[in-house]
């Protein structure tokens, strides 16, 4: 982790409440089951490995897994035919599943093994049970939403307590946006002399918030002694 | 940044050599969101993100028997990144990541940013706009000096590191860094006067 000094950290805290992307589920589900196939393959690739792009081929049905995982995830419990425990214990996201009857290999499986001439694994990676979706397709931000959430915990079974708690913590990252800002605004003005400016910033900043001084770092609240 | 950058993190990739499977999966929850962005930021295009993002991990994975720790995982995850970006700009024939430090003639103001000054803003909106601020100046910034500003924010590494990675020295990601983070703030200062101007 990087301690340097010099690192400005109102930039800092500003960028990461701003910086929030993801990737998307289907890629996530690419990258974990390719990782978790060529774990259970026991040998490196290495000069073997098929291209890159070799095994895209398989994403949109990976994506399909992923979707009919996640709408089965949202349903009530008495609706659900997904085998809880059939989810990855870590939390990460299933493979591709496979219908019944279908080959033990998951697509991801066939597309990195197929070029290759190591020996394929005869068990498959444990891709849980795919319930046929009832719902219609979530629009894709609230399943990377979704997704996201589940990456570090399992997703609150109420959904309007989940709702609220979003909410709650959105207003809040604003709130803190909000101050980071005028921080930043008075950091900048205050190091390049603009002193009027900066007064003016303090004003509006004192105006929005009763414990403006509080809440900045110890040299600006120093200087902002100064200003009435 | 890294969710939780971990001092295991080597540790895990040996693991995860020895077949460990789960071990990937911690590298990847530690480190999957810091490499994305800085993809994203690097190409702004969400769709080649991916691409370049899976290309990295699949990277990792194959890369896997061969790996030695001999540096922190993070500065050899972001290496993979950082080679596979300028790749990336070389195929398509755009500029190049790193060059010399004409870069950082920072004569010209980059910051020609017109404030949106459309409705009313609320706080939320407010938060569009510096979202949509900072995306601006950032991609506005020459390639070298926005790679020294993701790597910093988003890998964690040390100025050392970025420097090791970048192939420069730290002086060198320091003034990067400098620029960066003066154009960006200069961004944020026109957003807030523009928004002060508006009430």
């Amino acid at each position: 982790m990087s301690t340097d000094a010099d690192r400005d950290p109102a930039l800092a805290t500003l960028w990461r409440e701003h910086s929030t992307e993801t990737p998307s589920p289907r890629v996530d589900a690419a990258i974990l089951a390719a990782a978790h196939s060529a774990a259970e393959s026991g040998s490196n690739t290495g000069s073997r490995s098929p291209p890159a792009r070799a095994w895209r081929w398989w994403v949109p049905l990976a994506a399909a897994a992923v979707v009919a995982v996640v709408v089965v995830g949202v349903k009530p419990p008495s609706q659900t035919i997904v085998d809880d425990a059939a989810q990855s214990a870590s939390g990460m996201p299933a493979a591709p599943a496979e219908k019944p009857g279908d080959k033990p290999a998951a697509p991801v499986e066939k597309a990195i093994a197929a070029p290759s001439p190591e020996p394929r694994s005869t068990t498959a990676a444990p891709a849980p049970p795919i319930a046929t979706p009832l719902h219609k397709e979530p629009p894709r931000q609230k399943l990377e939403d979704r997704r996201a959430q589940s990456f570090v915990a399992p997703p609150p079974s109420d959904a309007t307590q989940e709702s609220s708690a979003a909410q709650t913590r959105r207003d809040e990252a604003v709130t803190l946006l909000s101050i980071e800002l005028h921080i930043v605004t008075l950091r900048t003005l205050v190091d390049h002399g603009r002193f009027d400016e900066a007064s003016r910033e303090l004003a509006r900043f004192r105006g929005a918030y009763p414990d403006a001084d509080a809440r900045l770092p110890d040299d600006l609240r120093a200087w902002a002694k100064t200003v009435r | 940044m890294s969710d939780a950058p971990g001092e295991d993190d080597e540790k895990c990739m040996l693991a995860y050599a020895r077949g460990e499977a789960a071990a990937f999966d911690a590298l990847y929850a530690r480190h999957r969101n810091g490499v994305y962005r800085y993809l994203l930021r690097h190409c702004n295009n969400a769709g080649i993100a991916d691409e370049l993002f899976q290309d990295v991990w699949m990277n990792v994975i194959r890369s896997r028997a061969t790996y030695a720790p001999t540096a922190r995982f993070a500065t050899w995850l972001y290496t993979l990144a950082h080679h596979r970006i300028v790749d990336h700009w070389r195929s398509t024939g755009q500029a190049k990541l790193v060059s010399t430090d004409a870069d950082e003639t920072a004569g010209a103001e980059i910051l020609a940013l017109a404030g949106s000054r459309g409705d009313q803003p609320d706080v939320r909106a407010f938060t569009g706009q510096i979202r949509e601020r900072l995306n601006t100046a950032l991609a506005a910034l020459p390639p070298a000096q926005r790679d020294a500003f993701l790597l910093q924010q988003e890998s964690g590494l040390s100025l050392a590191e970025i420097a090791a990675l970048t192939g420069v020295g730290i002086e060198t990601v320091k003034s990067r860094l400098r620029y960066a983070a003066a154009r960006l703030r200069a961004g944020l200062i026109e957003l807030r006067e523009a928004s002060a101007d508006e009430h």
